[in-house]
C-alpha cells in the first residue's frame, strides 16, 4: 500500500508535538509515509458551512494531487481533515451534481480526480496497517502503571457512513494500542463526548464548559494522561484548563493531554525533547516520571 | 433545505434522541428535534431566527443516535449557511466572524495561518477578548507553535482560482 500523509494546517503550529512525534514514531516504525506535496487546507467544517462546492473542491483538490503522485490512501492524524476530506471523497463517488461543479473548480486548478483514494485516519492506520504486534515489538520503556484515559472525540467517530468500523460511541482501537504500549487505559464515559471542536474562539464560554465535564470525569477514574488522536482536541483540552475555576471541586487540579504518537516513542525509548512533550500547555512530564519513565 | 434534505426531515417521529444526547441542547433556544419539527411544518424562518443553529458544536451524536436517520448535523450546518446568505445575523455574531475569518485567510494562502485567522476574528469582533488570551499566545509563540509568517504555499494561486470557479456557477453568492 502506497502512502501519502496530510498533515493539515496545525500540524507545525498548535500541534507541534504532535507532528514531532509521528515523524520519530514512523521513522521508528520503518513507515514510508512521504508529505503530500503541495497540500492545501481540506476546508474543515468552516466550508461546509459557508459554500458545498467550495469545501468538496479544497478537500477535492487534496485528493486529486494523492492521485497524481500515485499514492493509494491519503493518511491524516486530525480528525477535523479526515472528515472533510472523507465526506468530500464520498460526495464525489455519488453526488453527480458535485461532482461536476467541483470538477469544473478542479481543472482551474489544473487537476482532475477519478476517484482513486481512500482517506484513513492515522490511529487507524497504526492499529490496523502496521498492527499492534509490530508496534508490541519495538517497545523497549513500557508504560507500565501509567493510567490513561483514551479521548476520540467525535469526528473520529462519527458520522458512521464516514468513521466507517469505528464505534460511534465507544471505540477501543486507542485503548488496545496502549494497552501494548503497557499502559492501563481505563473505563471512562467521556471518551467520545465533544470538546466544543471550532467553538474555541466563538464560543469560549461552551468550550470551556464542554471540556470542564471530560476532564472531571478523566480525573474521576483516576487518569494520569488523557490521550489525544486531533490537534483540535488536544488544544482545546489542554489549553482551557487554566479557565477551569468553575464548580469548585477540581478547580486547582490540571491533567496533561498528550497525542497518542508521544506516548508510542515514550515507550519506543526516543528522546522525549525530539517528541515535543516540552510543547504542551500543562507540561505531562511529572505525571510521567512519577510512573518512573524517563522523561 | 426543503429539496436536499426534505424526505429524510419527514421521516422524524419526535423520539428526542437527538436533544437528549446533545452536549449543548441546555443552551440552545430551541432544541434539536425542535428544529426538525419546525422544518417539517416549513417554518424555516423560526429556525433560522434562533440561536440554536449557532450554538450547535457540529459532534454529529444527534446523527448517531436518530433511529430514522435523520442528517440533523448537516442540517445544522446547512441552516448556518442559509442565515449568513440571508443575512439574519444572530445577536453575538461571533460564529459567523469565526467563519469568515477562517475562510478569508485560507481563500487566500490556501491554508489556515493562525495569525492572520486570528487578527481577522478579533478586529471583527472585540480586541479586548484577545488581550484576554495574550498569556496563551505568548506561550504558543515561545513553544514554536504559534508563527509570525507562514510557510509559503506555492498553490495558493491555484487555490484561489479554484474556489472563485466553484462559487461563481449559478445560483450561489
Amino acid at each position: 500500500m502506497s502512502y501519502a500523509f496530510y498533515p493539515g494546517c496545525a500540524l507545525s503550529a498548535s500541534a507541534l508535538p504532535y507532528g514531532m512525534s509521528f515523524r520519530e514514531v514512523a521513522r521508528a516504525l520503518g513507515m514510508d509515509i512521504p508529505e503530500l506535496e503541495d497540500w492545501n487546507c481540506c476546508g474543515a467544517t468552516c466550508f461546509q458551512t459557508l459554500d458545498e462546492v467550495s469545501a468538496i473542491s479544497l478537500s477535492g483538490r487534496n485528493l486529486a494531487l494523492t492521485e497524481r503522485s500515485g499514492s493509494q490512501e491519503l493518511v491524516t492524524p486530525c480528525s477535523g481533515c479526515f472528515a472533510a476530506l472523507e465526506k468530500a471523497n464520498q460526495h464525489l463517488a455519488h453526488d453527480s451534481l458535485l461532482r461536476t461543479q467541483a470538477a469544473a473548480a478542479l481543472s482551474e486548478a489544473g487537476l482532475s480526480y477519478g476517484g482513486s483514494v481512500r482517506v484513513r485516519h492515522l490511529l487507524d492506520v497504526m492499529v490496523k496497517d502496521v498492527g499492534l504486534d509490530a508496534i508490541k515489538e519495538k517497545v523497549t520503556q513500557p508504560l507500565t502503571g501509567l493510567k490513561v484515559a483514551c479521548y476520540y472525540g467525535c469526528l473520529l467517530t462519527r458520522p458512521h457512513a464516514i468513521a466507517r468500523d469505528a464505534h460511534p460511541e465507544y471505540p477501543v482501537s486507542m485503548d488496545r494500542l496502549m494497552a501494548v504500549l503497557g499502559a492501563e487505559a481505563l473505563d471512562w464515559s467521556y471518551k467520545t463526548q465533544c470538546c466544543g471542536a471550532s467553538l474555541a474562539l466563538a464560543r469560549p464560554d461552551m468550550v470551556t464548559r464542554l471540556t470542564t465535564r471530560i476532564l472531571d470525569n478523566a480525573r474521576e477514574v483516576g487518569a494520569d494522561v488523557v490521550v489525544a488522536a486531533c490537534p483540535l482536541c488536544q488544544t482545546n483540552l489542554d489549553a482551557y484548563q487554566g479557565e477551569h475555576a468553575v464548580n469548585g471541586s477540581q478547580e486547582n487540579k490540571t491533567i496533561p493531554i498528550v497525542y497518542f504518537t508521544e506516548l508510542m516513542g515514550l515507550a519506543f525509548g526516543l528522546s522525549p525533547r525530539a517528541l515535543g512533550f516540552d510543547k504542551h500547555f500543562r507540561d505531562p512530564a511529572p505525571a510521567l516520571r512519577s510512573h518512573s519513565l524517563v522523561i | 433545505m426543503e429539496g436536499r434534505y426534505g424526505a429524510q426531515v419527514a421521516l422524524c417521529y419526535q423520539c428526542k434522541r437527538c436533544t437528549a444526547g446533545c452536549p449543548v441542547a441546555d443552551a440552545m433556544d430551541i432544541r434539536p428535534h425542535q428544529v426538525v419539527r419546525l422544518l417539517q411544518l416549513g417554518n424555516t424562518e423560526r429556525v433560522l431566527e434562533s440561536s440554536a443553529i449557532w450554538t450547535c458544536v457540529g459532534c454529529y451524536l444527534c446523527a448517531a443516535r436518530c433511529p430514522q436517520g435523520v442528517p440533523v448535523t448537516d442540517l445544522m450546518y446547512s441552516l448556518k449557511g442559509i442565515a449568513m446568505k440571508r443575512g439574519m445575523m444572530p445577536k453575538q455574531a461571533t460564529v459567523p466572524a469565526f467563519l469568515r475569518a477562517f475562510s478569508g485567510t485560507v481563500e487566500r494562502y490556501g491554508r489556515l495561518h493562525e495569525l492572520p485567522m486570528l487578527a481577522g476574528f478579533y478586529l471583527s469582533t472585540d480586541l479586548r477578548e484577545a488581550l484576554k488570551h495574550r498569556a496563551m499566545g505568548l506561550q504558543l509563540f515561545r513553544q514554536g507553535r504559534l508563527h509570525i509568517l507562514g510557510e509559503r504555499h506555492r498553490g495558493g494561486k491555484a487555490v484561489r482560482a479554484m474556489l472563485r470557479k466553484a462559487r461563481s456557477r449559478k445560483g450561489s453568492p
